[in-house]
């Protein structure tokens, strides 16, 4: 079944949806304890996911999945320091 | 998350019924449908709440909202608002560390914008104020210590007060 990425109504990303089903968001916050081993068993799953990618895309839809995990985290990291500077603006 | 704030700085009203202030703006946005949750803070000023289906999403599992900020300032009043989470002064540690939530916040601050929503509250906001200030019509304020408003001119830089005859802000220097 396709997965749909923004909301038909509002047109708003779907992301956090789309995590909240998935089987290992799931399992970690069950017992809302995150262990060492989760965080360990999470990254090794994202590696493998980046690999099979790697070697199964061809090279125009790498750059594009290379662009899209670059750019988020460079929001998200923009993000986090603009929070850290509004509170020692404060 | 300053980088999506509507804020505006409203002169020379002094003290006022926050509890009327805050009814005004229930009835106002209820009556459109809205969901509106409120309270009145220690500082005198208040938070309020509003969301509805239309233009706010569930993010894990959270009512996403325009949450909205009155705090007193001297004879001002600063109004805020942002996107934030229903019925929460603060957004919880798990939506913050979500990596799409600043797409999220984006996306639902131009829906905001896009129907003027914010424009909307802070303008209720201002009536309202204007309404319920000390003094108006015999309305006693919740703080019967505090003096109306004086006649008198207010910086639109700074907010300070300054004699009706001055040309220039006596705390910033700004052209009156």
């Amino acid at each position: 079944m396709e997965t749909k990425w923004f909301d038909e109504k509002t047109g708003i990303f779907r992301l956090d949806e789309i995590v909240a089903e998935r089987e290992s968001f799931q399992k970690i916050m069950a017992d809302q304890m995150v262990t060492d081993q989760e965080i360990m068993d999470q990254s090794a799953l994202v590696v493998n996911i980046l690999k099979k990618l790697h070697e199964t895309l061809p090279e125009e839809h790498r750059k594009d999945v290379m662009n899209l995990l670059a750019e988020i985290t460079v929001l998200y990291a923009a993000t986090k320091y603009h929070d850290i500077q509004e509170l020692w603006r404060r | 998350m300053g980088a999506f704030k509507t804020q505006k700085l409203i002169f020379g009203i002094g003290s006022v019924d926050i509890d009327k202030v805050i009814s005004d703006v229930t009835q106002a946005f209820e009556v459109k449908g809205y969901t509106v949750e409120s309270e009145s803070l220690a500082n005198g000023g208040a938070h309020i709440s509003l969301t509805n289906s239309n233009i706010f999403k569930m993010v894990l599992g959270l009512k996403t909202a325009l949450n909205v900020e009155l705090e007193p300032i001297h004879e001002n009043w600063q109004v805020n608002a942002e996107v934030g989470i229903f019925g929460q002064q603060a957004i919880p540690t798990m939506i913050m560390l979500f990596v799409a939530w600043p797409v999220l916040i984006t996306q639902i601050t131009g829906l905001i914008k896009q129907s003027k929503l914010d424009d909307e509250v802070v303008q209720e906001i201002e009536n309202s104020l204007k309404r319920n200030k000390a003094g108006q019509d015999g309305i006693a304020a919740k703080n019967e210590n505090v003096p109306p408003a004086e006649a008198g001119l207010f910086c639109s830089q700074c907010g300070a007060k300054s004699d009706s005859a001055s040309k220039f802000c006596s705390q910033c220097g700004a052209k009156l």
